[in-house]
């Protein structure tokens, strides 16, 4: 679960970067993003589809899919995860998501 | 979002002497640390590099918006600063810039600043603007300038 979340994490990331690239170069974005595809792609291949298509989902929606755990607090709408959750996530028992807000957890080592 | 509270004069470095990128981002990061917007400036200026280096954020002619996600971001944050002529060596393409308008944006919030990098490179497109801009001598008078800015 910990590789798909990282996966999902670093995915986000370059597609902010590649939103930001099409605000700051306009036309020249997909020139000047380019070498970030395959990287893209590559990040893409590693999560299976279900996640993906509600990770693709919550980016639509709500600009951010997947946020980090910190002190039993989820990071994007900090409110607290109950330590039991935050325990059967760890067991993979549960899916790594905010029962708060719904967004992807990544949980603090 | 008002851009006076994103931008108080302390965050205005006009005619900043630097020769290079590092030093660049070395300045701007000052006084966000200063701030208290930036809480490790070395781990700042290391975020502003690596994001540099995925994709430049330099836009023509001659202005750059650097900007970068990091954890060490308290929360948004922006610095306007100036070079003289002829500019700052900013990429491996060559290219001077004198305009940078540098992003800091929380690593928890990493889309927050969307808004405000869509309302500076719009006025980074109006040739005329950026220029009453660079013929700023005091940090009182780019509020005026960027008064057409909506965040």
């Amino acid at each position: 679960m910990r590789a798909f979340a990282q996966a999902l994490m670093d995915l986000q990331e370059l597609e902010i970067v590649r939103q930001e690239s099409a605000i700051v170069h306009g036309d020249d974005a997909a020139t000047k993003t380019v070498e970030l595809d395959p990287e893209i792609a590559s990040l893409r291949d590693q999560v299976p589809p279900p996640v993906l298509r509600r990770f693709d989902g919550y980016r639509r929606q709500q600009g951010v899919a997947i946020v980090r755990e910190a002190d039993g607090i989820c990071l994007g709408c900090h409110l607290n995860i109950t330590q039991g959750d935050l325990n059967r996530m760890r067991r993979e028992e549960m899916e790594w998501l905010c029962p708060n807000c719904g967004r992807f957890l990544l949980l603090s080592e | 979002m008002d851009l006076k509270n994103l931008l108080p004069k302390e965050h205005i470095l006009l005619n900043t002497p630097c020769q290079s990128r590092q030093e660049l981002f070395e300045a701007v990061t000052v006084p966000l640390a200063n701030s208290g917007i930036v809480a490790d400036a070395s781990a700042f200026v290391t975020a502003l590099e690596a994001r540099e280096q995925q994709v430049t954020t330099r836009v023509e002619p001659g202005i750059a918006i650097p900007h970068a996600r990091s954890a060490v971001v308290k929360r948004l944050g922006l610095v306007l600063a100036t070079a003289p002529e002829p500019g700052i060596p900013f990429d491996p393409d060559g290219g001077l810039c004198r305009l940078f308008l540098c992003i800091a944006v929380p690593a928890n919030a990493p889309t927050a600043h969307l808004g405000l990098l869509q309302a500076l490179a719009e006025f980074a497109r109006n040739d005329s603007r950026v220029e009453r801009l660079l013929a700023v001598t005091m940090p009182s008078r780019v509020f005026r300038v960027l008064a057409t800015v909506r965040v």
